[in-house]
């Protein structure tokens, strides 16, 4: 027989646990006053009940129960855009989740991700000798010191064999617009930006710290990035020392620039209707949405379509924040949500560029069937094809 | 430093209940100045500026015959007046007083209590080292101007007109629309009591348009205030309003005949109004002017419709600015607020989407004398069946404003009982908090609540017309949490009423240096002390009346007024007023005449003399401010009270321990 006191249910704050998220760099959380915006916002709550508003509020006394949401947000940044007091709802996430590693309660797949990361420099469990492995029959030109611009090519352009075809079509681009700029293949390493997003604090040191000892040793001035990950870290979270000048930028704005002077003159057709997806770390996070638009609109016989949500409203695809590294269960994908978003424009392709987008829309269009009726291409490849008079 | 021949000083410690004495170590600071050679006596107490307190600083005055007072205690802002006027009391000039601030400065901001209590001490020793060269300064008084300035014709400026003209005394009252009124001739109910604004506020328009003591001036705007307390020299410019009011017999035939056709701000755009008109059919004064920028004529010399048709001759084409000088006394500020419209109303589909309303968009559409004679309707004229209203929409927000805007809860609520009752729509209420204190308001809220009005607990983040079911089609969709039972929420509606706030007025910056009265971070008038003097401001002689000084209702915008109005009739029954005797000279002989000096007094205190070729200093118009004396390169000039001898003992005093 229990006792009525084993009967009774009470939540009790534990102060200790709010505290520590608060000394995790999660102190914004004590601004929140519950109005909700965030939850409204964030893409989750269309699919399931995840309510960022009810978790910083446990988080805040320490409720128990917030652990595992707390692996769930993507750092699409809808809600810290909106939210009136200008939290960063995405580092508290993030601050809890460093804990949580602390505490070893990670989701397993996570686990597998950032011990690759650790290991071999990159999230796929692949050998880091093998980085360079795409270029063996198709010649990139190395960074020397000197070289105009560095390529940063993103761990998972250089292992994935879907996204392998758009780094080769990037490097096929730099090469006809002749822009000065080299690989350093094999020396780089993750930016690390998706795993500080998952709390995994070390890690990302590690990983900053090899990057920015290349930089310096090959006195890199100018970065051309591929992925929106690896621009935000270079531009938002690197500490580069004072005085060491780095411009990173990425490659939409360099595609934007060569087109506007006629450098690059895209003018084989494409009979294609299109849409663009916004990635989050391209978009909200480092304001660029004119340059993808401008390059697309370009293309002659194009048809441009956009969806609902655009721009500083745009969806995620799920991937961000170690999204995509987790595994989730079908009916629970963001991705999704975008396809269908996407399809009922009446698009055949969608156009982004960010190699985990590539990978998430990829996936819910074959997990939802619909192959036949929609795919999905880098901006690069589309500039590509246009500037060579292929089919997309 | 000379050798200090002052030695009868007393040092009087404040404990300020626990203000200090919680940080302070009263009892060694008043041991430690004890031993000072120069004083003669150091009490303490717990609030030196009680009743008590005075005396015991008069007491010993008499029985010890000092010849210096020294109070440390909290800031000069709040009690040097307070022991200055003791001094006087024991026929000890004034200036022979010196307080030290070991509150502000002090116990508040020194966490650790041995340091703090060393501070203290350091700072009585400097005020015992200055106070050897005080000098004694003359009382200087100078007469009151009886009239009085209000600039601001809303609620605010005509209560507080009405109070002063009623007492006898003259009002000029400036207002820059061609009528009074302000924003509550807007409305048309009222909360919490919902008295109709009309019924309330046309017969204090008319008092003000015929009072024999006002002289009002509509269409006009300050640009130019010189001078000090109880003697203000002001500058007003009359705009030209192409029509002589001394003809004009208020008929209107001449806006009915006018071709051209502009949107009405006092309809909030709603519907249009004449390029010669009035600002709504009650105005005060009730004769049109002419809208330059929108009269055919007088842009293209084309037209000339209304003097053709105006019988009595009064519309002037030729029409010029005018400039008026007045005197004053004192200053009432009452320039209200402006209606805000921050970016973030397209987010709820502001300007995109129809019968998305702002709050006082809805104000006319619910005015019996408004577009739609009250009806609430949607813009195809049929009645809405259901309606949400959105709270804090740009207020209490870090994009926008963060500040909570006071009156929109209220005004939020009084719209679902204006919906419910006009048109039985469902209403549905999306707030953060309900913010309801004041007399007779939580019973509105409660009653609002038995009206079926349906509250929910979270702040709308999207208003879209893009439907996901049915039911939607067609509708305005309302995007939410209900935090209370943390579900996302969408509920369609016929109309969206967006609840934005109260903002300073655009030109408040202007306003600001015209009148020398800082503005805070948000654009709103300072007071000079936020408890204990509301009204004043760091300007003597200029009051602060309702919103312009912070988002305010009516009933606490009339009790400012009111406010306001007594401390101008104070200054005028006393008929004179006591000027700062600390001000400043300069020494001839030292004067350059670079005339940098002039060029910096924010005061316009002082002259070229052409003959001498040296600056000089009008006395009465010198408010002591040292400005003159910080930047004369050749150090001419010279600030009583604050010389430098003075400063350099202080600085030795904290320096000797
Ligand atoms: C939508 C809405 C509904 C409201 N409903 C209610 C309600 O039901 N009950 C209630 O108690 N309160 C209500 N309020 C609050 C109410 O509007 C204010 O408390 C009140 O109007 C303030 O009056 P005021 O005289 O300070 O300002 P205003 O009404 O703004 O008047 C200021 C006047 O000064 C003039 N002016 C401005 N600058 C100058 C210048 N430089 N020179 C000369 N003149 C100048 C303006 O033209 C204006 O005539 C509501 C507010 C809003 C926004
Ligand atoms: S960052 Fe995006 S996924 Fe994360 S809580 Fe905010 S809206 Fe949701
Ligand atoms: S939007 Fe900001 S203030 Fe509102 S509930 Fe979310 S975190 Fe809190
Ligand atoms: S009064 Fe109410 S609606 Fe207005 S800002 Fe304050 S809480 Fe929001
Ligand atoms: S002290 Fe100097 S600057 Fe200040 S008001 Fe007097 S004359 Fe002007």
């Amino acid at each position: 027989m229990p006792t009525t006191s084993e009967l009774m249910k009470f939540a009790a704050p534990m102060l200790e646990m709010a505290q520590t998220v608060v000394e995790a760099k999660g102190e914004e959380l004590k601004l929140c006053y519950q109005c909700g915006t965030c939850t409204s916002v964030c893409p989750w709550g269309n699919l399931k009940d995840f309510n960022p508003r009810k978790l910083i509020e446990m988080i805040r006394l320490g409720f128990e129960g917030f652990e595992d949401d707390s692996w769930k947000c993507v750092n699409c940044k809808l809600c810290w855009d909106k939210c009136p007091n200008q939290i960063n709802i995405p580092q508290i996430f993030q601050s809890v989740r460093s804990i949580l590693l602390a505490w070893n309660a990670c989701p397993p797949e996570l686990n597998i991700a950032l011990t690759s990361l650790r290991d071999e420099g990159n999230p796929w469990q692949e050998s880091k000798e093998k980085r360079d492995e795409w270029t063996k029959d198709f010649p990139v030109p190395a960074y020397e010191q000197g070289t105009e611009y560095l390529l940063f090519s993103c761990c998972t352009n250089d292992y994935d064999p879907r996204n392998k075809k758009d780094i080769k079509a990037v490097v096929e681009i730099l090469n006809m617009a002749k822009v000065n700029y080299g690989y350093i293949g094999n020396k780089e390493v993750c930016c690390g930006d998706i795993a500080l997003s998952a709390g995994e604090n070390e890690g990302y040191g590690m990983l900053s710290n090899k990057n920015l000892e290349i930089f310096r040793e090959l006195a890199v001035k100018k970065i051309l990035t591929i992925s929106p990950h690896c621009l935000n870290a270079f531009k938002n979270r690197y500490e580069f020392n004072e005085g060491e000048e780095v411009q990173s930028s990425h490659l939409v704005q360099t595609y934007a620039k060569l087109i506007e002077d006629k450098v690059l003159e895209p003018k084989g057709e494409i009979k294609n209707k299109v849409t663009y997806h916004d990635p989050c770390y391209l978009g909200r996070h480092n304001d660029i949405y004119d340059e993808p638009r401008f390059i697309i609109n370009s293309i002659p016989g194009i048809e441009f379509v956009e969806m609902n949500n655009i721009r500083e409203n745009s969806f995620c695809c799920g991937g961000g924040g170690g999204g995509c590294w987790l595994e989730t269960v079908k009916g629970e994908r963001l991705g999704d949500l975008r396809v269908l978003e996407a399809v009922e424009t009446g698009a055949e392709v969608i156009i982004t560029a960010c190699p985990y987008c590539v990978q998430m829309l990829e996936a819910s269009i074959l997990g939802l069937g619909i192959d036949e009726k929609i795919k999905v291409r880098t901006v690069s490849e589309l500039l590509l094809s246009s500037l060579k008079n292929e089919e997309l | 430093m000379a050798a200090s021949k002052i030695k009868k000083v007393g040092v009087f410690v404040c404990h300020c209940g626990v203000n200090i004495s919680s940080v302070v170590n009263i009892e060694k600071v008043v041991e430690a100045v004890s031993k000072l050679p120069e004083v003669t006596v150091a009490r303490d107490y717990k609030f030196m500026c009680s009743t008590p307190g005075q005396e015991l600083i008069g007491k010993e005055i008499k029985e010890q015959g000092l010849e210096r007072v020294i109070v440390a205690a909290c800031s000069p802002l709040l009690h040097e007046e307070t022991f200055r006027r003791v001094l006087v009391k024991s026929d000890l000039n004034q200036y022979f007083f010196q307080m030290v601030n070991i509150r502000e400065q002090d116990a508040w901001v020194t966490a650790d209590k041995d340091k703090a209590t060393q501070k203290a001490i350091a700072l009585i020793s400097a005020a015992v080292k200055r106070v050897q060269t005080h000098e004694p300064l003359p009382k200087r008084e100078v007469d009151v101007d009886p009239n009085v300035l209000v600039i601001g014709g809303g609620i605010a400026g005509i209560e507080a007109s009405l109070q002063i003209a009623d007492a006898g005394h003259k009002v000029y009252l400036v207002e820059k629309q061609a009528s009074v009124g302000g924003h509550m001739a807007q409305f048309d109910k009222t909360f919490p009591t919902l008295d109709c604004a009309a019924c309330i506020l046309t017969p204090k328009m008319n008092s003000v348009g015929f009072h024999p003591n006002i002289d009002l001036m509509t269409y006009s705007e300050v640009v130019d205030i010189s001078g000090y307390i109880g003697n203000f020299e002001v500058t007003v410019r009359k705009n030209p309003k192409y029509v002589d009011y001394e003809k004009c017999t208020g008929c209107g035939v001449c806006m009915e005949k006018c071709p051209s056709k502009v949107s009405s701000e006092f309809d909030e755009g709603l519907v249009e109004r004449k390029a010669i008109y009035t600002l709504f059919p009650q105005a005060v004064p009730n004769k049109p002017v002419i809208d330059a920028k929108n009269c055919t004529y007088l842009t293209k010399e084309k037209c000339g419709v209304c003097q053709k048709v105006c019988e009595a001759g009064a519309i002037n084409y030729e029409d010029k600015e005018e400039l008026v000088k007045v005197k004053v006394g004192s200053i009432i500020l009452a320039t209200g607020y402006t209606f805000a419209k921050p970016d973030v109303l397209k987010d709820y589909g502001y300007g995109k989407l129809d019968n998305v309303l702002t709050a006082l968009e809805f104000e006319r559409l619910n005015n019996a004398a408004g577009p739609t004679d009250g009806e609430i309707t949607l813009k195809d004229g049929s009645k809405p069946q259901s309606v949400a209203i959105l709270h804090c929409i740009g207020s209490r927000d870090k994009n926008y404003n963060e500040y909570c805007s006071k009156v929109c809860c209220m005004y939020s609520l009084k719209f679902a009982h204006l919906v419910r009752e006009k048109t039985g729509a469902e209403v549905f209420e999306f707030y953060i908090d309900i913010r309801s204190p004041g007399k007779a308001y939580e019973e509105f809220y409660t009653r609002i609540r038995e009206e079926d009005v349906h509250l929910i607990r979270g702040k709308v983040a999207q208003v879209t017309d893009v439907p996901v079911t049915d039911d939607e089609k067609g509708k305005l969709v309302v995007i939410g949490e209900n935090t209370l039972t943390a579900q996302r929420v969408r509920v369609p509606v016929d109309m969206v009423i967006l609840s934005t706030g109260i903002e300073s007025n655009k030109d408040a910056a202007d306003m600001s240096r015209l009148v020398k009265v800082a503005t805070d971070k948000d654009g709103f008038f300072i007071e000079r002390h936020p408890k204990m003097a509301p009204i004043e401001t760091a300007s003597a002689g200029i009051f602060i009346a309702g919103t312009c000084a912070g988002p305010r209702d009516i009933p606490e915008t009339v009790a400012s007024a009111q406010g306001a109005s007594s401390l101008a009739l104070k200054l005028i029954s006393k008929g004179k007023v006591e000027i700062e005797a600390a001000t400043a000279w300069i020494v001839e002989e030292l004067c350059a005449g670079c005339k940098l000096c002039i060029s910096m007094c924010p005061y316009k205190a002082i002259e070229f003399d052409e003959k001498k070729k040296i600056s000089v200093i009008n006395e009465v118009l010198c408010k002591g401010c040292g400005t003159c004396a910080a930047t004369c390169p050749s150090g001419a000039a010279k600030a009583r009270h604050f010389k430098d001898e003075q400063i350099f003992d202080e600085i030795e005093g904290v320096l000797s321990l």
